[in-house]
């Protein structure tokens, strides 16, 4: 995989070309975003790593320009900044994730590599945790290659729950959801559907309960 | 005394000292003409009566000339009862000699006055009579007119209190218009102070100058000035803060980067085991740095409060925390209502009862239980404490405090950010020890909210 790093500090954009040769890409590295925006015009990439606080042009001034010319490639920010708004900003004019500096090396591969997987339609929404497989075009889900039919709202969920398995999702936000922030929804309503989920999915185990906060998924 | 101090304390009213100086000016003048109104009024009345008594003379000089010989014994003419002012004017027709042949009966002795040529002023006990003498062609009889004083007096007093008594009846009118045009035109400022007191604190948009008084106007700039100055200082902490955070976080990442790199390419488990231990010290240090930065970024205050779903935002830190808590082998024990509404700010108070939450996890013991739950308004969050350390509530929130327990992995600034963060959300937070439990109970103050 061929990866534009962008980052203008000579220490940690040398750490950060070791850390993702080893890891199976092919970093070239630039130190400023004119060098960045002529080296994307000189051959395409896999996949960028762009740093925001750049000598001569601010990171998002590349990230402008890039998009303009209509380079798809994924783009992942490292920002020093705390602002969210910012974070918010650089999403909107197209990059596609962020981390926040200091990263860890391990998460930063594994998220470049997730970005050049689902660029290349690899696994393009599909979800597999376990044994459910959810597909989001076709809207079908799979329990052990079983097909069952799901209502919109127990798809959703199950969807929500499976983006991020292992992690517990708060009953609010489950709620906003699922039920897309409709007005009146029934305090029970939720509950409702996660017990006809459940036995859909025929494993009552799989969806777990954290009393007062929220549900998981465990299935793994 | 306490009626003077009473007094002066009304007197730190511009409009009051303005209204009273304005109805002295007032009196001052009022005084001033009715004194020259009476000096002006008592010259024409002494022209008008004197150029009568003339008249009165010449007319008694023409009869004097016409009879031959006035009888030598004294002759007097009884009044007439017409007028009550008659006793006041009267005349005297004497010989040469100053023997009286005619003169009017009067309620006083006429010959104790004096014959004087031309007009004079003669004061006869309590009385004082205008005359005028005059003497006949061929000197053979005086005439000598005479007006009492008091007939004059009370023209000059009725003329003169005429004017003034109008003057006077108006004063209340008068300073109940003041009093109105006052408070009017002093509304402008009654208004600025309004419109300061409801700004946010993080709010410098200078005020409009439109159509305001060149008093008013003269405030509004000076406090548009300053307001420009407050925001200039504002964003240069802010700047500062923001340009910390980037020089602070790039070496660390380097650094991390860095290390990581070394443990991979690491020959050895010594090695390994000895690069592992620095990888933890630069994660401390991130944390240190991360809090610090934290206690710096909430120094400013947060965006405008709106309404929120606290126990909404309570979950998710929690639902954020579950994997932490469940290393550690620990439960919650949630009893949130559906909804808390409070006026609050999302990220603010969702740094706040992370901060919370992930003391509470650091200090439990493994496998006891956290409490969250709200108990008239308050939200709690407890953990269980072992009973060996003791733990000074005082000074929880002072920075870097970290009680006995210093194997415990922490920085010693959560709860100092847990306490700033809670008065820029204008909460009160309290710390306590219950028997085998700490509580940290966050309050919502909803008389100060609507402030």
């Amino acid at each position: 995989m061929e990866l534009l790093l962008i980052e203008d500090d000579a220490m940690l954009g040398q750490a950060v070309e070791l850390g993702l040769s080893e890891r199976q890409f092919v970093v070239q590295w630039v130190r400023t975003g004119a060098a960045a925006i002529s080296e994307l015009n000189r051959q395409p990439y896999d996949v960028a790593v762009l740093d925001l606080g750049l000598p001569d042009l601010d990171g998002s001034r590349v990230l402008a320009s890039l998009r303009k010319k209509g380079q798809p490639l994924p783009v992942l920010i490292l920002t020093a900044r705390d602002d969210s708004r910012e974070v918010v900003k650089l999403l909107d004019l197209g990059a596609d994730d962020y981390m926040v500096k200091p990263f860890d090396m391990n998460e930063l591969a594994a998220r470049l590599r997730a970005l050049v997987r689902r660029q290349r339609g690899y696994a393009s929404q599909q979800l597999q945790v376990g044994p459910l497989t959810l597909d989001d075009i076709n809207h079908q889900v799979r329990v052990h290659n079983q097909d069952i039919t799901l209502s919109r709202r127990e798809f959703e969920l199950l969807k929500a729950l499976m983006a991020a398995p292992d992690r517990v999702h708060s009953r609010d936000k489950l709620e906003n959801l699922v039920f897309c922030n409709e007005q009146q929804v029934e305090s029970n309503a939720l509950e409702v559907h996660v017990h006809n989920l459940r036995k859909k999915l025929g494993n009552k185990e799989w969806i777990q309960t954290i009393r007062g906060v929220g549900y998981r998924l465990a299935c793994n | 005394m306490q009626l003077i101090r009473r007094f002066q304390r009304k007197l730190h009213s511009i409009r009051r000292r303005i209204l009273i100086a304005v109805s002295l000016v007032y009196l001052l003048s009022s005084a001033v003409s009715a004194v020259w109104i009476h000096q002006e009024i008592s010259h024409e009345v002494d022209e008008l009566f004197d150029a009568e008594m003339v008249q009165q003379a010449k007319t008694l000089l023409a009869l004097v000339s016409i009879v031959e010989q006035l009888p030598a014994q004294q002759l007097t003419i009884d009044p007439l009862n017409a007028h009550s002012y008659e006793g006041k004017l009267s005349y005297r027709i004497e010989q040469h000699d100053g023997n009286v042949v005619m003169q009017t009966r009067g309620s006083m002795d006429l010959s104790r006055i004096d014959f004087r040529e031309g007009f004079s002023i003669q004061q006869i006990g309590q009385e004082v009579w205008h005359t005028f003498g005059v003497s006949s062609a061929d000197q053979r009889y005086r005439i000598l007119l005479l007006q009492e004083d008091e007939f004059r007096a009370e023209i000059r007093t009725d003329l003169t209190t005429d004017t003034v008594i109008p003057v006077l009846t108006l004063l209340p009118l008068m300073l109940w218009l003041g009093w109105w045009t006052i408070n009017r035109n002093f509304a402008s400022f009654t208004r600025l102070a309004n419109a300061l007191r409801r700004k946010r604190s993080t709010d410098y948009q200078p005020f409009t100058e439109a159509n305001d008084p060149e008093e008013v106007a003269l405030v509004k700039r000076a406090l548009n000035h300053y307001l420009h100055r407050i925001e200039q200082s504002f964003l240069r902490e802010r700047r500062f803060s923001a340009d910390a955070a980037h020089e602070l976080r790039t070496p660390l990442a380097s650094l991390k980067a860095q290390l990581q790199n070394l443990i991979r390419r690491a020959d050895n488990d010594e090695q390994k085991q000895q690069l592992n231990g620095l990888l933890t010290s630069t994660e401390r240090l991130v944390k240190l740095v991360e809090s610090l930065l934290l206690l710096a970024r909430t120094e400013m205050p947060p965006e405008p409060m709106q309404a929120l779903n606290v126990a909404s935002i309570a979950r998710q830190v929690m639902a954020d925390y579950y994997h932490k808590l469940e290393a550690k082998g620990l439960q919650y024990q949630v009893q949130l209502p559906q909804r808390l509404e409070w006026l609050s700010d999302e990220a603010y108070l969702s740094m706040l009862l992370t901060n919370l939450i992930d003391n509470a996890v650091k200090y439990a013991p493994p496998g006891s239980i956290i409490e969250v739950s709200v108990q008239q308004g308050e939200l709690l969050i407890s953990n269980e404490v072992d009973g060996v350390h003791q733990i000074d509530t005082e000074r929880l929130t002072e920075r870097f405090y970290r009680g006995q327990q210093l194997d415990v992995d922490g920085s010693g600034l959560g709860l100092s950010i847990v306490k700033q963060l809670a008065q820029q959300l204008q909460l009160t937070i309290r710390f306590e020890r219950h028997q085998q439990r700490f509580i940290a109970r966050l309050h919502f103050d909803t008389d100060q909210q609507t402030l």
